[in-house]
């Protein structure tokens, strides 16, 4: 219950200051307005000489960019900007007083900073979802729902567990801002099933980075795709990904000796 | 004598560079990796395409897919500036403001720190395409007169590209918080250039447009030069419109870098 608080009093704060810049809301809409259109255009060009990528149809890549917007929305309204803080903090020594929160450090960084505009790459991403599994082939069912949102929560796991993992080599590297540069690259690759990749590549999506994984799997799930077995998978990988991070970020505050202070 | 203090100045200021980016080598591996991984998702797209098609789609096999975007790589590569992502940054932290204090058009520093890039960039790449030609078989027929009309269409290309996109930096000038213009030409460039799909892929209509477009003739277009994909004639005629968009964007640049210092008012220093 305290934490629901002070995860609220977090994003008011967060919403207090991005209000301040509310040009940048109208920077944010158009370019996600024109991310979707390149990606669009793309599944265009591709389904002009296909009918089916693997056993995706048109409806259902429309589909997964949705949940690839959703997640990467998830991704930069706390958990990037918090990291980013972080490991600014590292560099500072800001990050002493983290240590002297009353809370724990991971939670917290993860929590303190709310870039409320990424809503917009959120909601229209559950938008383009909404639409495309209502006009979908395979017809989403209230079995089909469940397993989708199931999958989505993996997947925010998936990939906030694996942004702290990069994020906490800065306890021993202390500048490496372009750790991220890694990180949306390989994200880009789930904007198409992970199944288009050659086997050695699509092992390494799922199981080594999963970002790409992280994103099918939810759309898989809508479209009907999903096979019960990989249930197993959805919520075994996150919560392998969440016990490395976890460990890995305790490794790392025991190695972090302040810079100033 | 102008020219050789010119080319003197071009000389130290590359080795300049080149130093400087060396300090960096962390930075330049990854930012590597992401220019050798956009090609070979959209390769790994199409390869499942016209494997689906029964082995070519739109007249591409998986072969001659492949060897177009790993020349695509390259020739990303060496065309690339990062020019107008950081501009605003340049005017809002006076870097510019410094830099306006050279006896010398701030542009000269921009070509010799983005070729002294490409040079050490190039270095890196070759091990990732060896690597990637070793293991995904690219199918390359190259006559002699496409390996020679490659090295001018390139030339052409990275010189356009690089006109164009200081061009477009100069909007930072006028809007500090340029986002969303920088995105709107990545869009663009990134539909238009070839990079999603060999442009052979698009309606007749579309294709036909982007071949006279800028994007295409500053990336695809030495690509498709190489690989024979394009007949002597259009090869030509590439090459002229090439020049007219280069003649256009020196002109363009120059203009409104007369209007951009006007405008400037210099912060820190």
């Amino acid at each position: 219950m305290h934490l629901v608080r002070v995860i609220g009093v977090h994003a008011r704060i967060g919403i207090l200051k991005d209000l301040q810049y509310r040009v940048n809301f109208a920077g944010q809409l158009v370019n996600s307005a024109l991310g979707f259109l390149l990606a669009i255009g793309s599944i265009l060009v591709v389904f002009r000489h296909t009918d089916l990528l693997g056993d995706w149809t048109q409806t259902d890549l429309i589909m997964l960019i949705g949940v690839f917007s959703i997640v990467r929305g998830f991704i930069n309204l706390f958990i990037r900007p918090g990291l980013q803080a972080y490991m600014e903090g590292i560099r500072t020594g800001l990050f002493d007083y983290v240590l002297l929160k009353p809370l724990d450090s991971q939670i917290y960084v993860s929590i303190r900073e709310f870039r409320i505009w990424s809503l917009v790459d959120l909601l229209t991403g559950a938008g383009l979802v909404a639409w495309s599994s209502w006009n979908g082939d395979a017809g989403a069912s209230i079995g089909s729902i469940l397993l989708f949102f199931i999958a989505i929560l993996a997947g925010f796991a998936v990939v906030m567990a694996f942004s702290f993992i990069l994020g906490t080599t800065t306890f021993w590297f202390i500048k490496v801002d372009n750790i991220f540069v890694i990180f949306d690259s390989l994200f880009q690759t789930a904007r198409w099933p992970v199944t288009i990749y050659p086997g050695s590549i699509r092992i390494l999506l799922t199981f080594v980075v999963p970002v790409a994984w992280a994103v099918t799997m939810p759309a898989a799930a809508l479209a009907g795709k999903m096979e019960t077995q990989s249930l197993w998978l959805a919520l075994l990988v996150p919560a392998f990904f969440i016990a490395v991070s976890r460990i890995f970020w305790k490794i790392g505050i025991r190695h972090y000796s302040g810079a100033s202070a | 004598m102008m020219h050789m203090r010119l080319f003197r100045i071009y000389l130290l200021s590359a080795l300049l560079h080149l130093k400087e980016h060396l300090i960096y080598r962390a930075s330049m591996l990854i930012w590597l990796f992401s220019m050798v991984l956009e090609p070979v998702v959209f390769m790994m797209v199409w390869r499942a395409v016209a494997l689906a098609e029964g082995g070519s789609a739109g007249g591409h096999t998986q072969g001659s897919l492949t060897a177009y975007y790993l020349t695509m790589m390259v020739v990303n590569h060496l065309t690339f500036t990062w020019i107008m992502y950081e501009y605003a940054y340049r005017i809002r932290e006076g870097v510019l403001a410094g830099q306006l204090l050279y006896p010398l058009h701030p542009i000269h520093r921009d070509i010799t720190m983005n070729a002294s890039y490409k040079l050490l960039g190039l270095a890196l790449f070759l091990p990732a395409l060896l690597l990637l030609g070793f293991f995904l078989q690219p199918e390359f027929n190259i006559e002699p007169w496409q390996a020679l009309a490659f090295l001018p269409a390139l030339a052409l290309a990275a010189a356009t590209r690089f006109l164009m996109e200081w061009a477009l930096a100069q909007s930072a000038f006028w809007f500090i918080e340029n986002s969303s213009i920088n995105q709107a030409y990545y869009v663009t460039t990134m539909f238009f250039s070839g990079r999603v799909a060999p442009i052979s892929m698009f309606p007749d209509w579309l294709s036909t447009v982007a071949r006279y477009l800028p994007f295409w003739l500053s990336v695809a277009f030495p690509v498709e030069t190489l690989l024979g994909s394009l007949t002597p004639d259009e090869v030509v005629s590439g090459m002229v419109v090439q020049t007219a968009w280069l003649a256009f964007f020196a002109g363009f640049v120059a203009w409104v870098w007369s209007r951009a210092v006007r405008r400037f008012g210099a912060v820190g220093g």
